[in-house]
């Protein structure tokens, strides 16, 4: 996913036109990413629009020497979506209401499931396990990346990371579903 | 990383997806506030301007109130304003009586006398008067306060010398014993040229048989009484020249000010029964706890009933819930199975609002207790608001003080109270406000509302 130069330069100029492209290009990558990130996902459009927002607004701080722009434009993302969480544990309460069924899986079988299936599974292990493994794996953060992000100590992270591993390794058999926000009711 | 970890990054890392959001309703919000975002904001000061003209109004009130002029009933004098109202004293005698010319000549001219006054120079009266009453002296005693006041009121001093002591020739001495009493004889200035005061004795037993003994025996009461005294003996038409209404100098009443704080709840109902928008809005909002605090003064006071103006920043909490449900796809086990989405939608409302209540209190004092109602109303100013609220059955919008929910209003109050008066000064007061209040139909969904605050204050109260 490359960003172009005179691309970034429009949007620093204000430039509905470069807004749009930029906007076309990243849309898609930060939704996925705030699926991962956010609990509630009922957020994902009030996250995404403070996002793009803030990546308009703040555009002139970008740095191309220290790494790509959407990588950069992910930490604003990532960022935001964990705000989020917080404040939502602050004030809701989230109604999650689980499906378990026993199907037996075996674990080439997660290279079966879809994106979807996938991250639903990974968000049944403890919330705080999973956002260091996300960041750690998927999104390739260093451990002190992941410290600054979660505010949390180079060791906690690295603890963290430790267990959720443990959980992938020890997950039973039979699948959960982790249903976040929403309640299905299959017909 | 092992296998399942690489499978992850693979399957996930280089993932997206545009589901679940609607993305050309997403760039129309983001172009929208983001041609916005180079735009300075402008600071709402409209809501600090209208609270410091408040308190600027208030303040002005309070200073004409606490300069207002009223007669005093009783008034204690300095000892500077004693001098004036003694010379006023002394000059109604002068002009009033010819026989007693040498008396005033006396007086004027600081020649000792009968009645000749003195002024101390400082307002400790009492201990520097010496005078042999009785062969008992004053020296040293600690004045009543009724002492001083009737000597204070009097603003007739006298002053310490030895001359005092001695008699006058002529008169006798005399105790408390009325019948005992010399009769008295005209004084004139021949017989006292002394430049000092004296205090003769038969004066005190003139005054003594005008007076209660009891009394004058604790002290040396008004001397200035003494002097009308004998005034009055030599002259009946005299007229003893009070102090009048208009010559009194002015005082300033307390002000009496209230200060309180406390919780607010309010709940919200929006009207049109029937209405399936309304229904839902009623469902879907709920009270939270929110605060205020303010201040009062009381403009207007009886004995039982007093008239408030005051000044109140409140700020409303309440919660939206709303539950959108929508069908969806789901795929379970590579399964494509049809599911309903509940969505829910939680916030937070929030409005600040500066209040301007008038009250009038009715109350009954039982000991330091005080039982009161207050009934009145006050006017309302929205300083801000934000929050989501349904526009119709299935579209929640945000809203905020440019595209509003409330607008200004008018309020109904009562409030109960009770106080506990801690001192003269101070009272502490518990007291519950109910306001109610009508909202007008909003640009959002045309509704007309009604609310009903309860405002549970604690608050106190300075005279």
């Amino acid at each position: 996913m490359e960003v172009g130069k005179e691309c970034i330069e429009g949007c620093f100029r204000g430039e509905n036109a470069s807004q749009r492209e930029l906007y076309d290009l990243l849309f898609p990558y930060l939704n996925t990413l705030c699926g991962r990130y956010l609990d509630n996902t009922s957020h994902r459009q009030d996250v995404l629009q403070e996002a793009f927002i803030l990546i308009f607004k703040k555009i002139n701080q970008f740095d191309a020497s220290k790494g790509a722009f959407h990588s950069w434009a992910s930490r604003i993302v990532i960022n935001l979506s964990l705000k989020q969480n917080k404040s939502g544990k602050r004030f809701y309460h989230l109604q999650v209401e689980k499906v378990e069924e026993t199907i037996a899986v075996d674990p080439e079988v997660i290279g079966q499931m879809s994106n979807e299936e996938l991250i639903r599974f990974l968000r049944t292990m403890p919330a705080k396990y999973y956002e260091v493994f996300i960041l750690f794996v998927v999104d390739g953060y260093a451990h002190e990346e992941i410290g600054e992000i979660l505010g949390i100590k180079v060791s906690l992270s690295r603890k963290r990371l430790a267990r959720g591993r443990a959980w992938l390794q020890s997950k039973p058999k039979s699948l959960n579903l982790f249903l976040g926000d929403y309640r299905y009711s299959i017909r | 990383m092992n296998k399942v970890e690489q499978e992850i990054k693979r399957r996930l890392a280089q993932s997206t997806s545009t589901e679940g959001i609607d993305t050309e309703g997403l760039w129309a919000s983001i172009s929208e506030a983001s041609h916005s975002v180079g735009e300075p904001k402008k600071k709402r000061r409209f809501g600090y301007i209208w609270f410091l003209l408040a308190l600027i109004l208030a303040g002005s009130g309070w200073a004409v109130f606490a300069n207002k002029e009223r007669t005093a009933s009783s008034y204690i004098p300095r000892s500077e304003d004693q001098i004036e109202i003694g010379n006023v004293f002394l000059s109604e005698i002068t002009s009033e009586q010819e026989s007693i010319a040498s008396i005033s000549g006396a007086l004027g001219e600081e020649t000792p006398d009968i009645a000749a006054i003195k002024h101390l120079d400082d307002g400790n009266l009492l201990n520097k008067a010496n005078l042999d009453v009785n062969q008992r002296t004053i020296e040293g005693q600690e004045p009543s306060n009724e002492m001083a006041n009737r000597h204070l009121n009097s603003g007739v001093i006298a002053k310490q010398n030895e001359q005092a002591n001695e008699k006058v020739p002529g008169k006798t001495k005399t105790t408390s014993n009325l019948q005992e009493t010399a009769a008295v004889t005209p004084i004139n200035s021949d017989d006292v040229k002394q430049k000092n005061v004296i205090m003769p004795e038969n004066l005190i037993d003139v005054y003594s048989t005008t007076t209660e003994p009891k009394l004058f025996d604790q002290n040396l009461r008004s001397l200035a009484l003494i002097g009308v005294g004998s005034v009055a003996l030599y002259n009946t038409n005299f007229k003893a020249p009070f102090l009048q209404k208009r010559d009194l100098p002015s005082s300033k009443t307390p002000i009496t000010w209230t200060i309180y704080g406390g919780a607010v709840i309010s709940n919200v109902n929006y009207l049109a029964e029937g209405s399936g928008l309304a229904d839902s809005l009623n469902r879907n909002l709920s009270p939270n706890l929110g605060f205020h605090f303010g201040g009062l003064v009381q403009i207007k006071k009886q004995k039982n009933w007093n008239l408030s103006l005051g000044i109140e920043h409140m700020r409303w909490n309440e919660r939206f819930d709303k539950v959108i449900t929508s069908d969806t796809v789901v795929f379970i086990n590579q399964q494509e199975l049809s599911a309903v989405n509940f969505r829910t939608v939680k916030h937070y409302n929030n409005s600040s609002v500066l209040a301007f209540p008038i009250q009038l209190e009715l109350f009954k004092d039982i000991e330091r207790f005080r039982i009161g109602m207050s009934f009145g109303a006050s006017y309302s100013l929205i300083l801000g608001q934000e929050g989501r609220l349904l526009k119709d059955n299935i579209t929640v919008v945000n809203y905020s003080q440019d595209e509003k929910r409330y607008s200004n209003f008018f309020s109904a109050r009562v409030a109960p109270s009770i106080g506990y008066k801690l001192n003269g000064r101070i009272r502490l007061n518990a007291f519950c406000t109910f306001g109610i209040q009508e909202h007008g139909s909003t640009s959002i969904n045309q509704l007309n509302s009604r609310s009903v605050a309860v405002m549970p204050s604690i608050g106190i109260t300075f005279n």
